[in-house]
């Protein structure tokens, strides 16, 4: 795709009258320059917007297709959001949506004004913070095994008896203590999101990634998001906190990420007609 | 141990690119994707959008490229 004239790059939309600096300065990814941030205003929303200019013979095709570069331009997006984030309820766009010039922004905000206002409303004041619950399933299982007597019984049985039984009470044993680590599990991360009640507004469960995704040498149970009042905080960290110290010694452990700008719970796709698309 | 925070920077890029590529506002204009001259185009970064193996894979391309990133991202 070959872009001759500067197109604007929108990242979010704030409600006309929030009070906080743009990130400031331009800068260039492999021939991609986006402006300094700016306001462009329409009504009682203001977008968050940036000039995109396309250094000669720099395609956005051919960016999009590079990882890195990408990336890059993945990044930036995000950097624009977050210096905002923690002070100002803003509306993530999703990385790539882009307006031929400032009318096209003001057309597109007024024909969807009401959905917007209500998608802002649903963010207004919180954050969203990623949690992550890894699971060592080892750990867990050596810690079953001292607890659960049918567990224990087996062991026992398994220690007097003779290479043929002992064979089969393995086997028995290593469902049961299978079955017995993904019930702990379960209940593990339901009372988390149980208790998250109390100081999350909306939680939005993930895909789990792989361990070649995560990096580490336990098993993700949970991948959730929770948008959080800025006020509930604290309350929201040492929940997790408590969690933390109650579950640690079954080979659970807790990740926080964020604070994030609310995209998952920004999810609207929207029509041109002001209807969800 | 104390709870894991990891905040700003630290953050994972598979985590970015699950909320920033798939999740966020979407306004699709009248004429929404076009080569050129529409009122509004949305890039879906296609070639890398949505699934757990596309952000696996730059994740790996990420990792190979990581210095260079670096300098090049400041």
């Amino acid at each position: 795709m070959s872009v001759l004239q500067p197109m604007v790059y929108a990242y979010g939309i704030v409600r006309l009258g929030s009070t906080a600096g743009l990130p400031g300065g331009s800068i260039d990814l492999a021939g991609a320059t986006f402006g300094r941030p700016r306001l462009l205003l329409s009504g009682s929303l203001a977008a968050i917007v940036s000039d995109l200019r396309l250094s000669k013979g720099v395609s956005l095709d051919a960016l999009l297709r590079n990882s890195r570069h990408a990336e890059q331009l993945v990044l930036h997006h995000h950097r624009v959001l977050e210096e905002l984030v923690e002070t100002l309820s803003v509306l993530p766009f999703r990385f790539g949506v882009m307006f031929k010039d400032d009318q096209g922004v003001a057309v597109a905000l007024e024909q969807n004004r009401k959905a917007l206002l209500e998608a802002i409303g649903r963010i207004d004041g919180a954050t969203e913070w990623g949690l992550k619950i890894y699971c060592a399933p080892d750990q867990l299982g050596r810690r079953l095994a001292g607890e659960i007597p049918a567990i224990t019984e087996l062991e026992t049985d398994i220690a007097s008896a003779d290479e043929g039984k002992a064979f089969f009470l393995r086997k028995r044993l290593k469902s049961l203590t299978e079955k017995e680590i993904e019930q702990a599990i379960t209940r593990c991360v339901n009372y988390t999101t149980g208790r998250l009640d109390t100081v999350v507004r909306e939680f939005a469960p993930g895909k789990l990634q792989p361990a070649e995704m995560h990096g580490r040498g336990s098993e993700m149970v949970l991948n959730g998001a929770c948008l959080v009042d800025r006020g509930l905080k604290e309350g929201f960290f040492q929940l997790l906190e408590d969690m933390f110290a109650a579950y640690a010694g079954f080979g659970f452990d807790y990740e926080i990420t964020g604070p994030w700008p609310p995209y998952s719970f920004a999810d609207c796709q929207l029509g041109g007609s002001g209807r969800a698309a | 141990m104390p709870l894991e925070v990891r905040e700003r920077q630290e953050l994972a890029i598979s985590d970015l690119l699950d909320r920033a590529l798939n999740k966020g506002v979407v306004i699709w204009g009248e004429a929404t994707i076009s080569l050129a001259g529409v009122d509004l185009i949305y890039v879906g970064l296609k070639v890398l959008v949505g699934s757990v193996d596309a952000v696996h894979q730059m994740r790996f391309a990420l990792r190979d490229d990581a210095s260079t990133d670096a300098e090049e991202l400041m």
